[in-house]
């Protein structure tokens, strides 16, 4: 009997015992789907849900705040969730908040986060809708995937063309990588530049130590500059150089207008430089009177061989005697 | 000619078996609502397969859990995927692995065990002393007897899914770090109550098949004491058999009713 009372002590504390893990367990199964802790529903209207289901995580700033409760079709794009959210978040989540579909990590389960906006709103109601953003779903990321995909087939199939005629040898890259004489020429040319490059670098110093030179030369100038009856001297010759120039400034005007009134054709020089009828004219009239001067000759050794004009020829004659032997 | 002959008979002996199965089942049914209830000897029962079977319930699962998890480890580090361990196991354990090893281990131990005493009581003529004496024999044994593995079973898969879950937390707490809080918590935020409820909706099947069988070949055994290893043999493998097909009757039904 005692024996029997014992094994029934035993089996009592196995059953309660099991029974208390069955309560608990369900306890906590329950507990994470908020049955057993005082909830409010809220809803949103999405267009697409992303393969949610009742039961899935809804979650506030990344906090677990409930569950989804149920799913339905409102209209051939809008889609109604009916959110069952912890009460004691009532406070904290505000009617200007959004909701969003999105997943737990890359493989994780459907859930819905609700996201804080900034502004000031409102704490939500019992029964109240609040907005929803949608998400970039898979097909959306796959199409723009298969673009990108397509691109890189493109950009694969020229590359491949480029390194085939490469291969065959045309183009400058080509002979770059496979023209032997190209490379011996390339090599010439960067042995030219280092050249160049250690010749550049000795003039540089060269122009640098003629820089520090002339520094000191400046220095010096400095030093002569110091000097008042110099610096007055310079003065001077710096003013006279100024008037003089400022002279030689008209006089270079006034050369200027004559140069253009010749240019232009102005006044007698300038005719007789540009017009070129004139000239003709002239050259005409020089030969006339070339032609007449020699006729006048005759004629004046005409008149002195005339009986009438013999004798004041020699009249003249004779006073140039006597005055030249006067002399 | 003899071939089909052979597969006939197998099929009749099949059927036949069922049969007296079925009728054996629909006995208990009969039997468990009607007054004289044993209630002394039902708990005496329940001692005997719950209490006697929680150790060797405890070490299975626990071995199971850190097996289980040490399999997986690999594959999901491979996958980028550790921090899913508890989500994953958690499931496995209380949906499948802690009511199915829980019920072959109970079907090794508790269908053999009742298909050799009964057995034994029946070559002994017990049994037909217990009618003589007019004792109802199937209400003391048998109904008593299946209705422990019936409430008795459930009660050792919760415990071995605890030890389970328990050895699974000890390894990633060893060589992941993850702490037990952390990995109950993620265990718990996977469950849902259509894993919990019909895996152990499931179990009171598991028990009562296993009782059932294990009464029925010991009930009905037959040619003396070679008959009586027999009955324990078979009792077992058809129990095991049956704890599968009843399991997956379970998932069928329970994909009707919770979304998995």
């Amino acid at each position: 009997m005692a024996k029997s009372t014992s094994q029934f002590v035993k089996l009592g504390v196995f059953v309660v015992l099991g029974s208390l893990l069955i309560l608990v367990m369900a306890y906590m199964i329950g507990n994470d789907q908020n049955i057993f802790r005082p909830t409010f529903q809220i809803t949103a209207v999405f267009n697409n849900v992303n393969g949610l289901q009742k039961g899935n995580n809804v979650r506030y700033s990344g906090i677990n705040v409930g569950t989804v409760k149920d799913i339905v079709m409102e209209q051939d794009t809008s889609i109604r969730v009916y959110m069952q959210i912890q009460e004691d978040m009532l406070a904290h989540i505000k009617d200007n908040a959004v909701a969003i579909v999105g997943s737990d990590g890359l493989v994780g389960s459907m859930l819905i986060n609700i996201l804080p906006r900034p502004g000031q709103g409102l704490p939500v109601q019992d029964g109240d809708e609040i907005a929803t953003i949608s998400r970039i779903i898979t097909q959306d990321m796959l199409s723009t995937l298969n673009v990108t995909n397509e691109n890189a087939a493109l950009l694969t199939a020229d590359l491949l063309e480029v390194t085939r005629a490469m291969r065959n040898g045309s183009g400058v890259l080509s002979r770059l990588l496979y023209d032997s004489t190209m490379a011996r020429d390339l090599h010439q040319s960067f042995h030219n530049l280092q050249v160049s490059t250690a010749k550049s670098e000795r003039a540089i110093d060269r122009l640098n130590q003629m820089i520090e030179q002339w520094r000191l030369e400046q220095s010096a100038l400095t030093l002569v500059m110091d000097d008042p009856e110099f610096r007055d001297q310079i003065r001077r010759v710096a003013a006279n150089l100024d008037s003089s120039g400022q002279e030689i400034r008209q006089l270079t005007g006034r050369l200027n207008d004559l140069a253009g009134g010749l240019e232009a054709g102005e006044g007698t020089l300038g005719m007789l430089l540009k017009d070129t009828a004139m000239a003709a004219e002239i050259q005409h009239g020089l030969k006339y009177l070339d032609s007449g001067l020699v006729k006048f000759d005759q004629n004046m050794e005409a008149l002195k061989h005339n009986w009438l004009t013999r004798g004041y020829f020699k009249k003249l004659e004779k006073e140039q005697r006597k005055a030249a032997k006067k002399q | 000619m003899v071939y089909i002959q052979s597969i006939v008979k197998g099929i009749r002996d099949f059927l036949a078996e069922t049969g007296q199965l079925a009728f054996f089942a629909g006995r208990f049914f009969k039997e468990v609502l009607k007054p004289p209830y044993e209630f002394r000897e039902l708990l005496r029962q329940c001692y005997q397969m719950g209490n006697r079977s929680l150790m060797l319930v405890l070490v299975t699962g626990f071995i199971i859990g850190l097996v289980l998890t040490l399999q997986s480890r690999p594959t999901l580090i491979e996958f980028g995927a550790e921090s899913w361990m508890p989500n994953m196991v958690g499931i496995s354990i209380v949906r499948e692995i802690g009511p199915v090893i829980t019920a072959l281990i109970c079907a090794g131990r508790i269908a053999s065990g009742i298909g050799a005493e009964l057995g034994s009581m029946r070559v002994t003529e017990q049994i037909d002393a217990m009618e003589v004496s007019g004792t109802n024999p199937f209400k003391y044994l048998v109904v008593t007897r299946v209705l422990a593995t019936t409430l008795m079973l459930p009660l050792l898969v919760i415990f071995g899914d605890i030890i389970a879950l328990y050895g699974s937390a000890l390894i990633e707490f060893l060589k992941g770090g993850m702490s037990f809080q952390l990995y109950f918590n993620k265990v718990f935020d996977a469950l849902s109550f259509g894993d919990f409820i019909p895996a152990t909706t499931k179990s009171f099947f598991f028990g009562f098949v296993i009782g059932l069988v294990g009464c029925y070949k010991g009930y009905y055994c037959k040619k003396g004491t070679a008959g009586v290893g027999k009955a324990a043999n078979t009792a077992v493998v058809m129990a095991s058999l049956l704890v599968f097909f009843v399991d997956f009757m379970a998932v069928f039904i329970s994909d009707i009713f919770y979304e998995l």
